[in-house]
C-alpha cells in the first residue's frame, strides 16, 4: 500500500509562502488531480513529494515512511515535468534506461524493460533517436517512459500536457488515465486546467493561495462547491456570482436592479445560519433562455452573443449584472433585443456574503 | 562503515561545501594579499627572517618612494590613457563592423567574421617584429598613439565577436520597422542598435580596457621612458643592482592592481557576460 | 547630391576601418614575418642585405635541439597546465554553483586571479617563491613538508612546474568562470528529473552534468590551449625562460632570437612555426566541437 500522505506541510521561500499548512492524503492506487490558478503552490506541492524541496514545516508520507529527510534518489517516486526534461545528449532508449541504470540494473533487465515500456507506450521505432529528432507528443510519451519503466511507489506530473495542442492534449488525458489503471500506481497530477483536472482525476484537489480549498469527487467538487472560489474555478464558462441581501420575511434576494424569490427551502436554511449579506451562484448551463416572455422568467438585455459551437454563450445585462447563459444555436436572438431568463432553482447555489463559504 | 543518516549526511556535504568554499577563496586572494602586505612593511623589512607574516611595523614608505623616486603616477597616467583610448577606438570601430556582420545582408559576411576572428589567433609573437618596425616608420616609438593602435589590433577580433553576437539577438522587427519608415543602415546603427546594446558595448568595453591595461609584450617593446611606459612594465623593469627593492615593486604591483580589480568586482555582471558571451548557449 | 547605397555598399563601408586596421597591424605584419624567415637577417645585416635562404632557418629550427627543448617545455607547459586548471576550475565552478549562500560573495572572489595581469602574477609569484624568504617555502617549511627553503626558479625542474602552478592560478579562474556559466546554463529541470530517477552524486555528474556541459568545455579547452600556447608574460616576467634554457618557451625563445641575438631571420621562423601548431590545434578542437555540437 502505497499512499502519499502530508501533515501541516508549510513551505516558504523567502517571504512567499508557496504552501500553507497543507494536510491530505492522496489515496492508494487513484489518480489525484491538484489544480488551482498560477502560482497557487501546486508544483511546490509536488517537489516536495518529490524530495526535491524540502518542507519548511510538517510532514510528508510515502506509505507509511516519513520522508522528509529522505532525497529524491532514495525515494522511488517518479516524475514527469512540464518540460519533460527529456536529456538532450541521451538516445530515446538511454533517456528510458536511465533510471534503470542509475540504480544499476543488469544490463539484459534493462534491455527488456525498455523495449517493454516502448511497446506499452507505442514508441518503439523512436528508440534510436535523440530527443530533439521528436515531435511533442513523442517526447511526452518518452518522459512517461522514463517514469513508469521502473515500476516506482508514486507518480507525479507537473501539467504534462500542457505544452501539447489541444487534440492531442485530449488524446493523452485518457491514454495516462489507462495508463494509470493499468499500472494501479498511486498518481498525483498537477494541472491549471480545470476541465482536465475534472475528468482524469478520481479525486479532485482545489489548491489557492498555497491552502488546500477542497478535496472530493469531481463531480461532488462542482455540484457543492465549498465556497465562492472553488465555484468559480470548477467549471467553465463560470458561475455567476450575485451579491445582495436577504429580504428574510418574503424570502426575497435582492440587489440593486433585481429581486429574486428564493426557494423556500434555501431561505429556512440560510435564516438558521443567521446570514444577511448572501451571495447567489448559478451555473451558466442552470439558466434557461427564451426569447418571449413565459412564467417566472425575468426580462434582461441580450448584451453579447458567442458562438462555442455546439451551444451559444449569452450575456445578458439585467441592470448592471452581467449574467452568463447557455443557450441551445438555434434559439433567435440578437445584441440589443430581449431575452427572458429563469434560474433552476435545483440548481442554485447560496454562499454567504461575510466568509464566502456555501450555505446551500 | 558508519552509517548516517540523511540528516547527518546532509549536514556532512553542507560542511565539506562550505570548507571548500574557504579554501578557495583562500586560493584566489591569497597571493594578492600577501603582496599587499609585503608592500606596507617598512622597505628592507620585507627581506627579514624569520618571515613577518604580520606586519610589526605598517608604513607607506614603499608606496611614497614609487612615486617620490620613479613617478609612479606618470606611468599609471600612461596606462589609463593607453588603456581609455584603445577602448574607445576599438568600441567606435568594432561596433560598426559588428553591427556589419550582424545585421546587414552582404556577400562576404561569413568570410569577414572568419577574417577578424583569425587575427585573434594570432600569437604576439609572430606580429611583435614587423609592428616594431612599423611603429618606428610612423614615429609612433615610445607614444601612447603607438601603443594604443597595437593594442587595438589585438582587442578588435574579441569586441566584433561578442558585439556581433549580442546584435544578433536584437529583435529584427525593430530594424524592419525603421527601414519602412525610411531609415538608412547608419541611422538604425545611431538611433537604434547603440542605444539598445549599451551594455553589450559595456561588456565589450570593460574586457578590452582590461586587456589593454595587463598587456605587457608591447607595451614593453614599444616604449621606453615616462613619455609613454605603463604602469606594469615599469614594475618589471625597475633596477636592482643586487637585489631588488621588493617592498616597492609589490607596491606598484598593489597600484596597478586596484584599478581593475575594482572594475572587476563593480562591474562583475558585465565581465561575466562578456568572457561567457557566445561560449554558453542551449 | 546624395549617394543611394545599398544595404551590402553599407556593410563594406563599416567594415572599412576595422579591416584596414588588420591589414595594415595584423597580416602585413603576418606576410612580412613570414617573408623574414626564409631570409638570411643577422644583426646589421639589415642594410647590407638580406639574402634569400629559402627554409633553411626552418631546417635549422627542425634540428636545434634547443628548439626541440623549447617546443618540448611549451607542449608540457599546455598540457599540464590546461588539465590542473580544468579540474581545479571546475571544481571551482560546482563549488560557486552549490555554496547557495555565499554564491554571490564566491563568484566576486573567483573572478578576481583571472584579472590581474600574467605580468603582475609573474612579479607576485617571483616574491612568493623568493629563495630566501619567499612565503611558499616558509610555509611548507612550517608544514615539516621541507627541511630548508627552495630556491623555486633556480632549479630546472622545480622552475618548470612552479611556472605551472602561478600559470593554473590565474587560469583556473578563467575556467571555473566559463565552466560555472555552462554549469548554469543546464536547465534546473534535467537536473531535478536526474534526481528523481534516482542518479546520485558522481553518477548524475558523470551522466548529466558532464555532456551537457561538453561544448562549452570544448570551448574553454580551446581558449586556454591558444592562450598557454602563446604564453609569454609569465615566463619572462618568471624565469626569463631560465635556469638555462629549461622554462623557455616557444615566445620567449623567439623574442629572444629577436632582441637579444638579433637574429631576425631565425626568430620568425620559430614564431610562424608557433602560429601554424596553434592554427592545427585550433582546426582540432573545431572539428571536435563541431562533432560534438551536433546534439543541440
Ligand atoms: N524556488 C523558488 N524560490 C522562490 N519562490 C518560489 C520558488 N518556487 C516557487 N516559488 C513561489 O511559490 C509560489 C508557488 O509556486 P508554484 O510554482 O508552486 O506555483 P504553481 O501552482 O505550480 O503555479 P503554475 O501553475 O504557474 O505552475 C509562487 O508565488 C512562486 O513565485
Ligand atoms: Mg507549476
Amino acid at each position: 500500500m502505497v499512499e502519499v500522505r502530508l501533515e501541516k506541510v508549510t513551505k516558504t521561500f523567502g517571504k512567499v509562502i508557496a504552501v500553507d499548512n497543507a494536510s491530505l492524503t492522496f489515496e492508494d492506487k487513484k489518480l489525484t488531480t491538484v489544480v488551482g490558478p498560477s502560482g497557487c503552490g501546486k508544483t511546490t506541492l509536488l517537489r516536495m513529494v518529490a524530495g526535491l524541496e524540502t518542507p519548511t514545516q510538517g510532514s510528508v508520507y510515502i506509505g507509511d515512511k516519513l520522508v522528509n529527510e529522505v532525497p529524491p534518489w532514495d525515494r522511488n517516486v517518479a516524475m514527469v515535468f512540464q518540460s519533460y526534461a527529456l536529456y538532450p545528449h541521451m538516445s530515446v532508449f538511454n533517456n528510458i534506461a536511465f533510471p534503470l541504470k542509475a540504480r544499476k540494473r543488469p544490463r539484459e533487465e534493462i534491455k527488456k524493460r525498455v523495449t517493454d515500456t516502448a511497446e506499452l507506450l507505442e514508441v518503439s521505432e523512436l528508440l534510436d533517436r535523440k530527443p530533439r529528432e521528436l515531435s511533442g507528443g513523442q517526447m511526452q510519451r518518452i518522459a512517461l517512459g522514463r517514469a513508469i519503466v521502473r515500476q516506482p511507489d508514486v507518480f507525479l506530473m507537473d501539467e504534462p500536457l500542457s505544452n501539447l495542442d489541444a487534440k492531442l492534449r485530449v488524446y493523452m488525458r485518457a491514454e495516462i488515465k489507462k495508463l494509470q489503471r493499468l499500472l494501479g500506481v498511486t498518481t498525483i497530477y498537477v494541472t491549471h486546467d480545470q476541465a482536465e483536472a475534472m475528468t482524469i482525476g478520481d479525486t479532485l484537489v482545489v489548491m489557492n493561495d498555497g491552502k488546500i480549498c477542497c478535496i472530493g469527487h469531481p463531480d461532488s467538487v462542482y455540484s457543492k462547491p465549498k465556497d465562492t472560489f472553488v465555484a468559480t474555478f470548477i467549471g467553465s464558462p463560470a458561475m455567476n456570482l450575485l451579491e445582495g441581501n436577504l429580504e428574510s420575511d418574503k424570502g426575497l434576494f435582492v440587489t440593486e436592479s433585481l429581486k429574486y424569490k428564493l426557494p423556500n427551502s434555501m431561505t429556512r436554511v440560510t435564516k438558521e445560519k443567521g446570514a444577511s449579506k448572501l451571495i447567489l451562484g448559478i451555473r451558466p448551463e442552470d439558466i434557461i433562455v427564451e426569447n418571449f416572455k413565459a412564467n417566472g422568467f425575468v426580462k434582461t438585455e441580450v448584451y453579447m452573443i458567442e458562438q462555442l459551437g455546439r451551444e451559444l454563450l449569452l450575456s445578458l445585462k439585467i441592470g448592471q449584472h452581467i449574467i452568463k447563459a447557455i443557450a441551445p444555436t438555434d434559439i433567435k436572438l440578437e445584441i440589443g433585443g430581449v431575452a427572458w431568463m429563469k434560474f433552476d432553482e435545483t440548481k442554485l447555489h447560496v454562499f454567504d456574503g461575510k466568509t464566502d463559504g456555501l450555505i446551500v | 562503515m558508519v552509517s548516517l543518516s540523511y540528516r547527518q549526511k546532509r549536514l556532512l556535504s553542507q560542511t565539506i561545501m562550505y570548507a571548500v568554499a574557504a579554501i578557495i577563496m583562500i586560493y584566489c586572494l591569497f597571493p594578492i594579499a600577501w603582496i599587499f602586505i609585503t608592500s606596507i612593511k617598512p622597505p628592507g623589512a620585507e627581506f627579514h627572517i624569520p618571515i613577518e607574516y604580520i606586519p610589526s611595523k605598517v608604513s607607506l614608505d614603499n608606496y611614497i618612494e614609487i612615486f617620490v623616486e620613479h613617478k609612479f603616477h606618470y606611468y599609471l597616467l600612461n596606462s589609463l590613457v593607453v588603456a581609455s583610448a584603445t577602448t574607445i577606438l576599438v568600441l567606435a570601430i568594432g561596433s560598426l563592423s559588428a553591427y556589419a556582420i550582424a545585421r546587414l545582408r552582404f556577400k562576404f559576411r561569413i568570410s569577414s567574421l572568419l577574417t577578424i576572428l583569425v587575427v585573434g589567433m594570432m600569437p604576439s609573437i609572430v606580429m611583435i617584429l614587423p609592428i616594431f618596425l612599423i611603429i618606428r616608420e610612423l614615429g609612433l616609438m615610445n607614444t601612447w598613439l603607438g601603443l594604443i593602435i597595437t593594442h587595438a589590433v589585438f582587442s578588435l577580433p574579441i569586441t566584433v565577436w561578442l558585439l556581433a553576437s549580442y546584435f544578433a539577438e536584437l529583435p529584427f522587427d525593430l530594424e524592419d520597422a525603421a527601414k519602412i519608415d525610411g531609415y538608412t543602415p547608419s541611422s538604425i546603427y545611431r538611433k537604434i542598435i547603440m542605444p539598445l546594446s549599451v551594455p553589450g558595448l559595456f561588456s565589450a568595453g570593460i574586457l578590452a580596457f582590461i586587456a589593454s591595461w595587463g598587456e605587457f609584450m608591447f607595451a614593453l617593446t614599444l616604449t621606453h621612458t615616462i613619455q609613454a611606459r605603463t604602469a606594469l612594465v615599469l614594475i618589471t623593469t625597475l633596477p636592482g643592482a643586487y637585489h631588488l627593492k621588493w617592498g616597492m615593486i609589490n607596491a606598484g604591483v598593489i597600484l596597478t592592481l586596484i584599478p581593475i580589480i575594482v572594475i572587476v568586482l563593480v562591474f562583475q555582471k558585465w565581465v561575466m557576460r562578456g568572457l561567457t558571451a557566445g561560449a554558453v548557449k542551449y | 547630391m546624395k549617394i543611394k547605397l545599398t544595404e551590402a555598399r553599407y556593410a563594406y563601408l563599416f567594415l572599412i576601418p576595422t579591416f584596414l586596421v588588420i591589414i595594415i597591424f595584423a597580416f602585413f605584419p603576418i606576410t612580412s614575418t613570414f617573408w623574414w624567415s626564409v631570409h638570411e637577417l643577422k644583426d646589421k645585416i639589415l642594410w647590407t642585405g638580406m639574402p634569400f635562404v629559402g627554409f633553411e632557418n626552418y631546417a635549422w629550427a627542425f634540428t636545434n635541439s634547443q628548439v626541440w627543448g623549447s617546443l618540448g617545455y611549451t607542449l608540457y607547459f599546455v598540457a599540464l597546465s590546461v588539465t590542473l586548471e580544468f579540474w581545479i576550475g571546475i571544481g571551482m565552478a560546482l563549488a560557486m554553483f552549490h555554496t547557495f549562500k555565499l554564491k554571490g560573495v564566491l563568484r566576486a572572489i573567483v573572478i578576481v586571479p583571472w584579472a590581474v595581469p600574467a605580468i603582475i602574477q609573474a612579479s607576485m609569484w617571483r616574491w612568493m617563491f623568493h629563495p630566501n624568504v619567499g612565503i611558499i617555502s616558509d610555509i611548507l617549511v612550517k608544514l615539516g613538508v621541507i627541511s630548508a627553503p627552495l630556491n623555486f626558479l633556480g632549479a630546472s625542474l622545480l622552475a618548470m612546474h612552479s611556472v605551472i602552478l602561478a600559470d593554473v592560478w590565474k587560469t583556473s579562474s578563467f575556467m571555473a568562470i566559463l565552466l560555472f556559466a555552462g554549469l548554469a546554463a543546464i536547465p534546473q529541470d534535467i537536473y531535478d528529473s536526474a534526481k528523481v530517477d534516482g542518479a546520485r552524486g558522481w553518477f548524475r555528474f558523470r551522466h548529466i552534468t558532464l555532456p551537457m556541459m561538453l561544448p562549452i568545455i570544448l570551448v574553454a579547452l580551446l581558449f586556454r590551449t591558444m592562450d598557454a600556447f602563446r604564453v609569454f608574460d609569465l615566463v619572462y616576467g618568471l624565469t626569463g625562460g631560465g635556469p638555462g634554457t629549461t622554462t623557455e618557451v616557444l615566445s620567449t625563445f623567439s623574442y629572444k632570437y629577436y632582441f637579444s641575438y638579433h637574429n631576425f631571420g631565425k626568430g620568425s621562423a620559430l614564431a610562424i612555426v608557433t602560429f601554424l601548431i596553434l592554427v592545427a590545434i585550433s582546426l582540432f578542437y573545431i572539428r571536435s566541437l563541431q562533432k560534438r555540437l551536433k546534439f543541440k
